[in-house]
């Protein structure tokens, strides 16, 4: 059905263009964009890029989505095409190929309100009871499919409700929801005087009810489980959250609070006995669950700092409990960690935990002159028992000489919990340290140099009797910009020095391998292109917080991005 | 002051609609057709982590089973590799060209009678909902019988099987057979939270596939009522090593898919190769 309803929004949309030449109101534009990625899979055992069926046998694979909208007198209809042909996005281990229509939506903007019905994205608050998202790298897309009413109550209050079930691919899970938020924004004080306290309040409610089959289903799980262990079957939960921003000045305060009423979910920390006396881990619970979350930040006088803390307890909400991973995703919690986007900084980045997490950063940026910025940023992610999950200290020192240019260095610390995030049994902590440089010279008013490395020292693994992980790292990388069109960058990254997983030879001894990586980007007006040779070691890849374990990566690689 | 007291019976709306609900009873213990007997293929490694619970929840179902579930586990070449101090080795090609078939985003995961999911898959991935899974599938009707009858020389290793299978209702297309050798109590470290586990019992470990992955067929054109076909299959059990390949620990695996009814496991049956 989903598949033939866009048919005819595309036949509206075309009706709605071609009467716009006769249109006396408003006239009506189509935007839209295109992105895809196609890859080849060339067979690298080595490294870790084998064993699946794309280097087995598969050997291409491409996605694509193709975005539509057109607007005219407050009608907003747009559809996206999506495709994934032989696709290693779905799942790394996999081979996905469907296509269709992914998204669609019609939306009316009235005086007071405003209509939608096809996919839906939004959020509640940060997102915590509900956020509704595309993460395109990770195949998040997590669109409401139903529809959604905002009424505007006054200039600064506004109120929704919306329904619907959450989109999978080309279909929805079963489970519905429903969801009801209103929010606002008050000035308290004397304008003449300056002394302004700005609040924007917001409280939200989200109810999921689950399918019969998926309550008999985890039914049919705990039937077996010991009295003690048992508990009582809902279809319904609710979750709520009370949320606020405090501006005063240079300072703004967000504070969030959240609850979700007591549902089954599997907690893998939790013993399960079984029928002949013995216990294993992981059972079905029911229970409640709360998250608390605050930032505070300061900006003025060339200093910014942000002090953020968070504490969760069995957040886990999903469309339906059963799912697994990146999977069926209602909530969405803010990390706790810096966005890295150096290749040795992001190495090791934590995923959000949603059943035991207390959390806490501070980043701070000082401007000491036009030429000169420090920063530092500090974070520490631990379990509500205790357990360090994450640390993580990083600094930095920027220096801009006139426009000609410019050197940024620094240091990061890290101490990543690798046997909770990449579920690797018995292995310590991986500690590292990282200094890193990054140096931009302009060689004309077009062109540009940059170089950017770091070296990753890494922990001992007493017990293997290596470094930790795949041991210490070097990353070199040079780009070579040529405005408006051009840029053509060359890096390796090289396994130093050996670890526990670095890779061994049939011989059995390891190999210290260099990952090398070319890319070529041609960018015209707004479309960007690009075709990389890419060698890439097996990592985590995380999008606020949201991460999943990639494999290795041998091939060749081609994107294009564009936007009309 | 309206705004006010708008926000505050939305909020006590909420909050009483969250109250409101009559429990869901759990369901009770099912009724399993008698003769019926259903597949688990398990998709496990001793260097996955949480697949020891899982074994244990498996386990936990074949008991429960008493009989009507049968079950080998698939170390294929995902997180099946051997830990330092493993002993054994139990990825095989077999085991991996299954893997590949029944292939899943992690383990542990299981196959239940190849029957697919809602996400389109041929597995599950949780292992505490399984036993829903088994459940659906033990409700079905039996439509045939599969027997497994065998014969082993000690002297030659030679192991000799007959699988035996009777349509109780019409079956159209065709009809495959696959069988395999799998053994168990092999005693071998298991990877598991925290440490290893030294001293795992491994059961089921599928040690070999007598047919392939997808059977072989043993009535091209179907099965009426009533008919029977049988299948015949011999195999050297290789020499004991190490405490492995021990005859008195292997079973034989049998069962039959059926290629209109989506290629799902119709019935099945398990024996051990020393009764």
């Amino acid at each position: 059905m989903l598949r033939y309803i866009p048919i005819k929004l595309l036949f509206i949309i075309c009706l709605l263009s071609y009467s716009d030449i006769y249109a006396q109101d408003e006239k009506g534009s189509f935007t839209g964009g295109f992105q895809s990625s196609a890859n080849v899979f060339i067979r690298d055992s080595l490294i870790g890029a084998a064993n699946i069926p794309q280097y087995d046998s598969g050997l291409f694979g491409v996605q694509s989505w193709l975005d539509l909208g057109y607007n005219q007198n407050g009608f907003d209809l747009s559809v996206r095409f999506d495709m994934f042909n032989n696709s290693n996005l779905l799942n790394p281990n996999e081979s996905y190929t469907d296509e269709g229509i992914g998204r669609w939506h019609i939306e009316k903007r009235m005086d007071k309100f405003s209509i939608k019905v096809g996919h839906i994205y939004d959020q509640i608050g940060s997102g915590i009871i509900y956020r509704a998202y595309e993460e395109r790298p990770l195949l998040i897309d997590n669109a409401l499919y139903g529809g959604r009413l905002i009424y505007r109550l006054s200039d600064n209050w506004e109120a929704k409700v919306f329904a619907g079930r959450q989109r999978f691919l080309f279909s929805e899970y079963d489970p519905t929801i429903r969801g009801a938020n209103i929010e606002g924004f008050l000035e308290l004080g004397d304008p003449e005087k300056g002394k302004i306290i700005s609040l924007a309040p917001g409280f939200g409610m989200i109810n999921r009810t689950l399918n019969q089959e998926a309550v008999n289903q985890i039914g049919s799980a705990i039937r077996n489980y010991v009295d003690e262990q048992r508990f009582e079957l809902k279809r319904n939960t609710f979750a709520y959250s009370l949320y606020n921003t405090v501006t005063y000045g240079p300072v703004s305060l967000y504070t969030e609070a959240a609850y979700k009423s007591s549902e089954s979910f599997f907690n893998p920390f939790k013993q399960l006995i079984l029928s002949n006396g013995n216990t294993t881990d992981g059972r079905w619970v029911r229970e409640a669950g709360t998250v608390f979350y605050s930032s505070l930040s300061y900006a003025g006088n060339g200093l910014g700092v942000t002090v953020e803390a968070k504490r969760t307890e069995n957040f886990e909400f999903r469309a339906d409990p059963q799912l697994l991973l990146l999977r069926g995703l209602i909530t969405y919690i803010p990390p706790m960690n810096r966005n890295n986007t150096y290749r040795l900084t992001a190495r090791y980045s934590p995923a959000t935990q949603l059943l035991s997490e207390q959390a806490y950063q501070i980043d701070a940026v000082y401007r000491w002159s036009k030429s000169l910025t420090t920063s530092a940023n500090y974070s520490s992610i631990e379990s509500l028992e205790g357990e360090r999950f994450f640390r993580e200290v990083y600094t930095e020192i920027q220096y801009k000489y006139k426009r000609k240019w410019q050197v940024k260095g620094g240091v990061q610390h890290v101490n990543y919990n690798q046997e909770l995030y990449e579920v690797k049994p018995g292995v310590p902590n991986v500690r590292t340290l990282t200094p890193y440089i990054d140096f931009l010279y302009k060689l004309t008013r077009k062109q540009s140099l940059r170089f950017e490395s770091q070296v990753m020292f890494v922990g001992q693994d007493e017990k293997a009797g290596f470094r930790q992980d795949y041991g210490n790292w070097i990353f070199a990388l040079l780009e070579y910009n040529i405005a408006p069109h051009w840029s053509f960058v060359v890096s390796d990254m090289y396994n130093s020095s050996a670890g526990k997983n670095t890779p061994v030879n049939a011989e059995g001894e390891k190999q210290l391998l260099h990952y090398p990586r070319l890319d070529v980007y041609y960018t015209q007006k707004t479309n960007r292109f690009s075709l990389s040779y890419i060698k890439q070691v097996e990592g985590i890849v995380c999008s606020g917080g949201v991460c999943r374990l990639e494999p290795a990566f041998s091939g060749f690689n081609f994107t294009v991005n564009s936007t009309f | 002051m309206k705004m006010k007291k708008f926000n505050f019976y939305l909020l006590g709306l909420f909050f009483a609609l969250s109250c409101n609900e009559i429990p869901t009873p759990i369901p009770p213990p099912i009724e399993v057709p008698e003769g019926r007997v259903i597949m688990i293929e398990e998709l496990t490694g001793v260097s996955c982590t949480p697949c020891a619970a899982a074994s244990a929840i498996l386990e936990e179902i074949l008991d429960n089973g008493d009989g009507a579930v049968v079950a080998y586990g698939v170390h294929g070449r995902f997180q099946s590799e051997p830990l330092p101090d493993s002993k054994y080795d139990f990825r095989n090609e077999d085991a991996e060209e299954l893997e590949s078939y029944l292939v899943e985003f992690g383990k542990p995961a299981a196959s239940f009678n190849r029957t697919t999911s809602n996400t389109g898959s041929l597995v599950y991935g949780q292992p505490a909902t399984w036993q829903a899974f088994v459940d659906e599938e033990l409700v079905k009707p039996v439509v045939a019988n599969v027997e497994i009858s065998s014969s082993y020389n000690d002297a030659s290793r030679r192991l000799d099987i007959s699988v035996d299978v009777r349509a109780l209702v019409d079956l159209e297309g065709t009809i495959n057979v696959v069988v395999a050798v799998s053994e168990s109590n092999l005693i071998d470290p298991q990877s598991a939270p925290g440490e290893a586990i030294p001293d795992f019992k491994h059961k089921h470990v599928l040690k070999k596939l007598l047919t392939p992955v997808l059977g072989d067929a043993i009535a091209s054109s179907g099965m009426i009522a009533g008919e029977s076909e049988t299948a015949m299959y011999s195999y050297t059990i290789p020499a004991e090593l190490n405490g492995e390949w021990i005859p008195s620990n292997m079973e034989i695996t049998a069962f039959i898919t059926a290629e209109d009814r989506n290629g799902e496991i119709q019935q099945a049956a398990q024996e051990p190769v020393i009764p």
